[in-house]
């Protein structure tokens, strides 16, 4: 939808942008209270869907057969995989300093780069140096 | 939902998620679109995720993009232990959601 809009020049109004925040919080709300896995959703704008009631729908871990945390991504350094992990999170789990309680960070995280390249129609990437 | 259905209509989806590359857009005759994609697959891998799937206790979420329908046809073989898995999920709206929803 990101590119759609950008074809279009068609910014994402400010009600919408509130309704995905809303939504995919609500999202991780529902992994976090019916799901076993301590990890969350991972999040970003190729996980985030719409369905035909315009309700938006996060393809999750669950979602696909043979799909990955970030973390292993990150553990595997599979560069052509897109994550959105918090800057601390990724740099402990790439030195192995594993911190299990510190998950939330990266989904707060993801959700808020989700939301910003909605907004700005963009490539997180492009606009947030993870270095 | 299905392949064979009378009035079935089928087409390419383009999507950037690398898990629906090769996944089609079915359009039933009651008008209901549905996502299809195939995947090679081991049987356990297939055991596992199904079984995940099941006990996640994430199936009712209104949030979640899941299947609707799974199917695993093993490869057939004396020693065979991959075979294809298709996963349906209910379509999604490719178009832009209209300001009223919002």
């Amino acid at each position: 939808m990101i590119k759609e809009r950008l074809s279009e020049k068609k910014n994402f109004k400010e009600s919408e942008l509130w309704f995905a925040l809303y939504s995919l919080t609500a999202a991780l709300v529902d992994i976090r209270r019916n799901g076993k896995t301590p990890k969350l959703g991972d999040i970003n704008p190729q996980n985030v869907f719409v369905n035909d009631e315009g309700h938006i729908r996060v393809a999750n871990i669950y979602s696909w057969p043979h799909e990955r945390f970030s973390y292993w991504k990150v553990l595997e350094n599979d560069k052509h995989e897109n994550t959105l992990l918090a800057p601390e999170d990724m740099n402990n789990w790439q030195t192995n300093h594993l911190d299990n309680d510190n998950n939330h960070q990266s989904e707060l995280f993801a959700i808020g780069a989700t939301i910003i390249s909605a907004a700005l129609l963009s490539d997180f990437k492009s606009v947030y140096d993870f270095k | 939902m299905g392949n064979s259905n009378k009035g079935v209509k089928e087409s390419t989806f383009k999507s950037s998620n690398p898990h629906l590359n090769k996944a089609k857009l079915i359009e039933n005759s009651t008008h209901d679109r549905y996502i299809e994609a195939a995947f090679k697959a081991q049987n356990k891998d297939y055991s596992d995720w199904h079984n995940a799937l099941k006990n996640s206790g994430c199936q009712e979420s209104n949030y979640l993009l899941l299947p609707t329908k799974v199917n695993y046809n093993a490869d057939a073989g004396l020693c065979g232990n991959t075979g294809t898995l298709t996963v349906t999920h209910h379509l999604l709206r490719i178009n832009i959601p209209s300001s009223h929803m919002f």
